[in-house]
């Protein structure tokens, strides 16, 4: 009867030391607490505003978990939206002055971004095309921010913050094992949908490794970007140069068309907003329903509404996600904010409705 | 002589039924050992615990002297065996199949055509060698298997039912090699549920019967234990009823009697003193059929 | 020993014969992306590097990989993996093998090794075939990355070599359960089907989303890491954690199928 034990026994234990270093190891380098020279929150923003350019490569994952629970069930709304939900992944080689690669990493293609000093190239290996952006000789790096003084930059910062965020330093942590100080942002006004944001800053150089937003509605971050793995050294310039293939359809986007790209399209429609700081609302105009409802889909968007009662009698409908929430207002206009849908509800009531 | 093979207190369950039952014997070298019992009374067990192929649950066994199971393997050398039916993979050639065997062994590629040649030839196979097997009739199989226990040179050969099968050409061809085997000095080990046949081929051997050994011993000292029977013929049978006494057992013209061998010559004299014409007087000894009936029981048990 | 597991598995006509019907997919493959589609395939869908065959030999062996990794390539393992003791057990010749000098140990350990060797057949067989079939229909010049890096067309085989030694070794862990389950029966099929199961199971479980905190343990989840060898620079970290997560489930099937096999009963 004894060989049962080593027949059956033995597997198993195996199986149980398997399973534990499967998920244990990534609980344990998440659960250390570096010991690091204590420093105070301007003390960090200054630190990482004065902090020298880095060379790296690391694996940057982008977690978005923004409909929560209805994700599984809206699994083609996501798609849809300009952040996509669940989780993607891009290489980032970071070089010494403008040289910067972005892989972004597909399960079966990639997009790229090639940036040298000379130019740009983007690459999408789906239909094999790519676009180019040639840059003018004139340095325009020269930002009149780097000019200031960090400290006193990082402390006029914290004095601005301080009436409606606690500016703290949170207990320390390793992100992609890298000894890390944490600086947490959170309202001091009630409200707002936001718990907190996290800034995780590397403790020997003070490079940002990871951003998350927590929501009051969810223990786990809505919004999480960070990098998986970093290795600071000089990437091989190999990374950066980008030669399009043979029969590649070549796109050329001159500095200008670029710049006007980016510009917005009508500049005179500013959106009204109401409340301030955590608590900020967005009025957006007719268009700006129609344009979601395209993007989402009607019925996509029909599922995620819920009838809410305003203040006078009238019925709007009201989208929950675990960090915006929006309210259609019988008018057609739209409020939007990082704010509760009491928030929403109580600003429909100052718009006189 | 020292034992080939000793059992001792061996026990296996299988479920919760018993198949070997305290079993006890030793197999003395050069010996030609008959292990006896109808299917089913656990022969089979024993000897795949023997060759280390299942684990006993309570008891030990000794397979030329080595006991631990870890070990077994330095002695497995010197057994060739035979274990209920043979075993072969259907889509390779007796010669691969030989070769598989040899290479398990360790024995060198260079030594193994001649040894593959000398057990094919043994059995008769050596025709068909390149046939896949798949492709051999029953009896064929059965020599092939048998041409695998005899590969190379071993001290104690263990046979499971090695005439299961053949045909009684095949099986007088068997009896012949093991003969061959005894004269040379190995040790045989076989088991059997044909008793005619090892009577004919057996020094010693052991009934088993529903898991357990009834009886064990050198076959002469069995049948030594059994009081003679006289086998009288002769007219009128009534005198001789008379003479021998209430044991008589009368059948037809024959009368048969328990009596010590010393009786004989003075029972033969009364007889004709009385003027009763014998035709018959013999001393019958016991078949092993009869032993085996008389320790075991009538019919086979199989559970 | 060994090298007699090996012929037993190499000998074996119905083992030849998966061989060989694996080997004329890629033929198939090309044959209908060359001949019997227009203008190409277009418009995402079908496996990785589908859409990509007709621009260079270098990608049919990798679709064929790509197309054949989820379902046809643990379907072969998996019958040579489970006939290997249990065919022996059935067909009698284990008994006699072990009666021998070889121990229990020894002869399970050359089972592994030969299933193994024949799952690394099986997904070179595909790539050599493919690659073969690849130079006939399609253009062999230089091979663009997913990338757009141009490599020299010998890289590219080297690399398509490389990803069939990848999508072989990704398949190791079907194998070894298909070898632990072997070692509890006496029926090849009943082995074989219980490592397809399993195979296909990991991969349902692996599709559905409110399962997504299993998966990391899941033996198919990186069995499309192949892929990231045609990136520039190649991205190592699935391929890691593809073979990692292998290492894994071999290490506990191996523990399984050792032990079972060198402490139980050999009834048959």
């Amino acid at each position: 009867m004894a060989r049962w034990k080593y027949r059956f026994g033995i597997p198993l234990v195996g199986a149980a030391v398997a399973l534990g270093a499967a998920s244990l190891t990534p609980a344990l380098t998440n659960a250390q607490t570096p010991l690091l020279q204590p420093m105070s929150a301007s003390q960090l923003i200054a630190a990482v505003m004065g902090a020298a350019p880095v060379q790296y490569t690391g694996q940057l994952q982008i977690t978005s978990n923004l409909l929560g629970s209805d994700a599984s069930l809206l699994s083609n709304v996501g798609q849809g939206l300009a952040l996509p939900e669940g989780t993607s992944q891009v290489m980032v080689y970071r070089g010494a002055g403008a040289n910067l690669r972005l892989q972004e990493i597909n399960a079966q293609s990639e997009r790229d971004l090639y940036v040298t000093s000379s130019g740009a190239w983007l690459w999408n290996s789906a239909g094999s095309s790519a676009e180019h952006v040639e840059f003018g000789s004139s340095t325009q790096q020269s930002s009149s921010l780097q000019q200031m003084n960090p400290t006193e930059m990082a402390d006029a910062l914290v004095g601005r913050l301080a009436p409606t965020s606690n500016v703290t330093v949170g207990a320390n942590t390793y992100v992609a094992g890298h000894a890390a100080y944490t600086l947490s942002l959170a309202p001091r006004q009630s409200g707002s949908t936001i718990s907190s944001l996290r800034v995780f800053v590397d403790a020997k150089n003070y490079h940002v490794l990871a951003v998350t937003v927590n929501s009051v509605y969810s223990s786990s971050p809505v919004l999480q970007v960070g990098y998986q793995t970093i290795t600071f050294a000089s990437p091989s310039l190999s990374n950066f140069s980008f030669t399009p293939p043979a029969g590649t359809a070549v796109k050329t986007v001159t500095e200008a068309q670029l710049q006007s790209m980016f510009e917005p399209t009508n500049p005179g429609t500013k959106p009204v907003t109401l409340g301030t700081s955590w608590q900020t609302v967005v009025e957006l105009p007719k268009t700006a329903l129609s344009q979601l409802s395209a993007s989402v889909g009607a019925k996509g968007l029909a599922e995620l509404e819920t009838p809410v009662t305003l203040t006078n009698g009238e019925t709007a409908e009201s989208i929950h996600t675990e960090l915006v929430n929006l309210l259609v207002l019988p008018t057609g206009s739209v409020l939007a904010g990082a704010v509760r849908s009491s928030v929403l509800e109580s600003d429909a009531g100052a718009l006189g409705l | 002589m020292a034992a080939v093979l000793e059992a001792d207190g061996l026990t296996k369950r299988f479920g919760g039924q018993i198949a070997v039952d305290s079993v006890t014997f030793s197999v003395d070298e050069g010996s030609v050992f008959g292990f006896l019992g109808p299917n089913g009374a656990g022969k089979t067990t024993t000897i795949r615990i023997a060759l280390g192929l299942i684990f006993p649950d309570a008891g030990g066994f000794a397979l030329l002297g080595e006991r631990r199971h870890s070990r077994l393997h330095r002695v497995l050398p010197r057994v060739g065996s035979f274990i209920e039916g043979p075993g072969y993979v259907p889509y390779l050639s007796a010669r691969q199949n030989l070769d598989r065997f040899l290479a398990a062994e360790g024995v060198r590629r260079s030594g193994r055509p001649r040894l593959i040649a000398d057990a094919l030839e043994a059995v008769g196979l050596e025709m068909v060698v390149d046939k896949p097997v798949g492709r051999y009739s029953l009896g064929m199989r059965q020599r092939l298997g048998i041409a695998q226990a005899l590969l190379g040179e071993r001290d104690l050969y263990i046979l499971d039912e090695p005439t299961n099968g053949l045909d009684p050409s095949g099986m007088r061809e068997v009896r012949r090699l093991i003969g061959e085997l005894a004269v040379k000095g190995k040790t045989i080990f076989i088991s059997t549920h044909l008793l005619a046949e090892a009577e004919q081929i057996c020094s010693h051997v052991a009934f088993m019967s529903q898991g357990r050994l009834v009886k064990a011993g050198a076959l002469d000292q069995l049948r030594s234990d059994y009081s003679p029977q006289l086998k009288i013929v002769g007219t009128p049978v009534a005198s001789i009823r008379e003479l021998v006494g209430p044991t008589a057992r009368v059948d037809g013209p024959a009368v048969a009697v328990d009596l010590d061998m010393n009786d004989g010559p003075p029972l033969l004299r009364a007889l004709v003193a009385r003027g009763v014409e014998v035709t018959e007087f013999t001393w019958l000894t016991p078949s092993l059929e009869e032993i085996f009936i008389a320790e075991v029981g009538e019919g086979f048990d199989v559970r | 020993m060994f090298v007699e597991e090996l012929k037993r598995v190499f000998r074996r006509p119905r083992n030849l014969i998966i061989l060989g019907l694996i080997a004329l997919v890629p033929i198939l493959l090309g044959l209908v992306v060359r001949f019997a589609s227009h203008g190409g395939p277009r418009g995402g869908g079908g496996p990785a590097f589908f859409a990509e065959i007709t621009q260079n030999a270098v990608f049919l062996p990798l679709a064929a990989l790509a197309s054949m990794e989820t379902l046809i390539l643990p379907l072969a393992a998996s019958i040579i993996a489970g006939d290997s003791v249990a065919g022996d057990a059935a067909n009698g010749s284990l008994r006699y093998l072990l009666v021998r000098r070889v121990s229990r140990a020894r002869t399970i350990h050359a089972k592994i090794v030969a299933a193994l060797v024949y799952t690394l057949a099986l997904s070179l067989m595909i790539a050599v075939v493919g690659l073969f079939a690849g130079s006939i229909l399609f253009p062999h010049h230089q091979v663009v990355t997913l990338s757009g890096v141009s490599i020299s067309f010998l890289h590219g085989v080297g690399e398509a070599l490389l990803a069939a030694l990848v999508v072989g070794a990704s398949i190791f862990s079907v194998t070894m359960v298909g070898i632990a389950v072997s070692t509890f029966t006496s029926s090849s099929l009943a082995a074989t089907s219980i490592a397809v199961t399993v195979a296909i199971a990991s991969e349902v479980l692996d599709a559905i989303p409110q399962l997504e905190r299993i998966r990391p343990i899941l033996l198919s989840n990186y069995w499309s890491a192949f892929i990231n060898i045609f990136r520039t620079p190649v991205l190592a970290g699935p391929i890691y954690k593809d073979l990692l997560e292998q290492l894994g489930w071999m290490a506990v099937f191996y523990l399984l199928a050792v032990f079972n096999f060198s402490q139980r009963d050999i009834t048959a």
